[in-house]
């Protein structure tokens, strides 16, 4: 056998049409991925999520992550499938990074139980904020303060499609504001 | 008096010093395009890359983070342009 790698892929579904033509879309896709991946790791799915810009007139997506293993031919097998394919508004498939695992086990994690998701999120932002205010200095009090306001939406946007948009409206703001900053203090 | 001016020299070298690179300082920020809310932070008002001599950035980490925005880009996830109307 050739060459294996790790590998992940992205792939943005046309949302339009009946829930069930994407869910039958998507399982055809990981079928195909199950079939040409040596080891199939997991997938994991994005929800339905507002486009920064319009794809193809359309302004949001179903996004599905899958991690596996396969041989190097595979990348470009899987792109020309998925090319014919019209209900798949876009896709990536790049070499995974060697904690792209410990990424979909958390985002699986998390699905599942809600109660203690809420709490994981919590802690997780509690202790962002702390590290970042330690490496802060004086001179980025204003700056830090906005990343800290920023941190918490960093874990709910990944399942939550529907917010989206308003976090990326709120972190838009914040970065406007970090930069006028940024200028007047140069 | 030589060890005075010394002390100034070095006093006003601190102070032109370069931001220090956040993502040196706290490895725990990863740069991936998955984590596009991270990613913003690098992203001008814009929604142009902000050089490195403004966000601090060392040059390490200014190649992966333009490598994962564009990729954050193509996906939608954040905006190529931001149009203000004024």
């Amino acid at each position: 056998m050739a060459k294996e790698k790790l590998y992940e892929m992205v792939v943005i579904f046309d949302a339009q049409g009946d829930e069930a033509d994407i869910r039958r879309e998507i399982d055809l896709v990981s079928s195909l991925v199950e079939k040409r991946s040596s080891e199939f790791i997991g997938k994991a799915d994005w929800g339905l999520r507002n486009f920064a810009y319009p794809i193809k007139k359309r302004t949001s997506g179903q996004y599905v992550y899958y991690l596996f293993r396969a041989g190097i031919e595979v990348p470009a097998l899987l792109s020309s499938a998925l090319k014919m394919d019209e209900k798949v508004l876009r896709y990536l498939i790049i070499r995974a990074k060697s904690n792209a695992k410990q990424y979909l086990e958390d985002i699986q994690n998390k699905a599942q139980p809600e109660a203690v998701q809420e709490s994981v999120e919590e802690d997780k932002a509690i202790a962002e904020s702390e590290k970042i205010e330690e490496t802060s200095t004086a001179v980025e009090e204003a700056e830090s303060a906005t990343e800290v306001t920023e941190t918490p939406s960093d874990d709910n946007v990944n399942e939550e499609g529907a917010s989206a948009q308003e976090d990326s409206e709120e972190a838009g703001d914040a970065e406007g504001t970090a930069d006028e900053e940024k200028d007047s203090n140069d | 008096m030589a060890s005075k001016r010394n002390q100034k020299k070095n006093k006003r070298k601190d102070h032109r010093r370069h931001k220090p690179c956040p993502f040196c300082t706290n490895p725990s920020l990863e740069i991936d395009y998955k984590n596009f809310d991270l990613l913003r932070r690098f992203v001008s008002e814009r929604g142009k890359i902000v050089a490195r001599r403004n966000s601090g950035v060392c040059a390490k980490h200014q190649r992966r983070l333009a490598k994962e925005i564009k990729r954050a880009r193509f996906l939608a996830l954040i905006p190529y342009v931001v149009y203000i109307y004024r």
